[in-house]
């Protein structure tokens, strides 16, 4: 290979890295962009709609809890990947807002079971319209080749980042 | 428990819209479409649903809700749920 020939290789191969770089950064500005807007697209329609009091993260409390189940603390703490004290400090608040009631077990007085009042059903209910509209939205422009394609570019993204997660819980633990 | 009559759920449903759109019950009637006749928003849709899952016993989708479009759809749906249920 003649020192012209390098060169030239060295040229295309700089290329192609200025290329790759500015595809990651590329990805990575639609990653961090997607996360923070739809978060801010979340709580912005919350704010604007019949319950203005609740905050994003409690409206996912609402979502843990779910539309028809009474489970207990713990199991609605487990579901919700956090501690049964941060459930409790979470709870008490959209108790008093009136979007969740505690029920004594019938069977056993000293379990606290948590449910969803009316109020919180509705939440939940208009939350999950909010989410189906975005992803029919998103959709809306795809043939089925693009929206296979999409879910299966999701699905590695999400197996990463979950792997990632457990990672860190684990170093963490 | 006997299962409703058709005019029984009827009387259900335009109990409840009526408490929603603040419109009288004897002007509520089966072929009324429920978002352009009787100005139901998503919010009052989802009360419809939960009064139904309360005063019925059952568990109503959002996808199923979204698709009911009149007030007779409504009480098909109810009484195809009580029926299925039996």
């Amino acid at each position: 290979m003649t020192l012209n020939e390098i060169l030239a290789y060295q040229s295309i191969s700089d290329e192609g890295a200025s290329e790759m770089d500015d595809q990651k950064s590329h990805v990575n500005d639609l990653l961090l962009e997607i996360f923070e807007n739809i978060l801010v697209t979340e709580q912005k329609a919350l704010r604007r709609g019949s319950f203005s009091d609740l905050s994003i993260a409690e409206m996912h409390t609402l979502e843990g809890i779910g539309l028809y189940d009474a489970h207990t603390m713990s199991e609605t703490a487990a579901r919700l990947e956090i501690t049964t004290g941060t459930l409790t400090v979470a709870v008490d608040k959209l108790v008093r807002k009136g979007y969740v009631e505690r029920l004594r077990d019938e069977a056993d007085r000293r379990i606290v079971r948590v449910k969803l009042t009316r109020k919180g059903k509705l939440a939940y209910r208009l939350h999950t319209k909010f989410h189906t509209l975005l992803v029919e939205r998103l959709l809306l422009p795809l043939d089925e080749t693009g929206k296979k394609t999409l879910i299966r570019t999701l699905e590695t993204i999400d197996g990463f980042v979950r792997e990632q997660y457990r990672r860190y819980n684990i170093t963490e633990d | 428990m006997p299962e409703p009559t058709r005019s029984e759920v009827l009387n259900e449903i335009s109990a409840s819209i009526a408490r929603l759109s603040n419109l009288p019950e004897s002007e509520i009637t089966e072929g009324q479409l429920l978002v352009v006749d009787l100005k139901l928003d998503s919010l009052a849709i989802y009360e419809l649903v939960v009064d139904l899952e309360e005063r019925f016993g059952m568990q109503i989708s959002n996808e199923d809700a979204e698709g009911l479009e009149t007030v007779g759809e409504a009480v098909d749906y109810v009484l195809m749920r009580l029926s299925a249920a039996q």
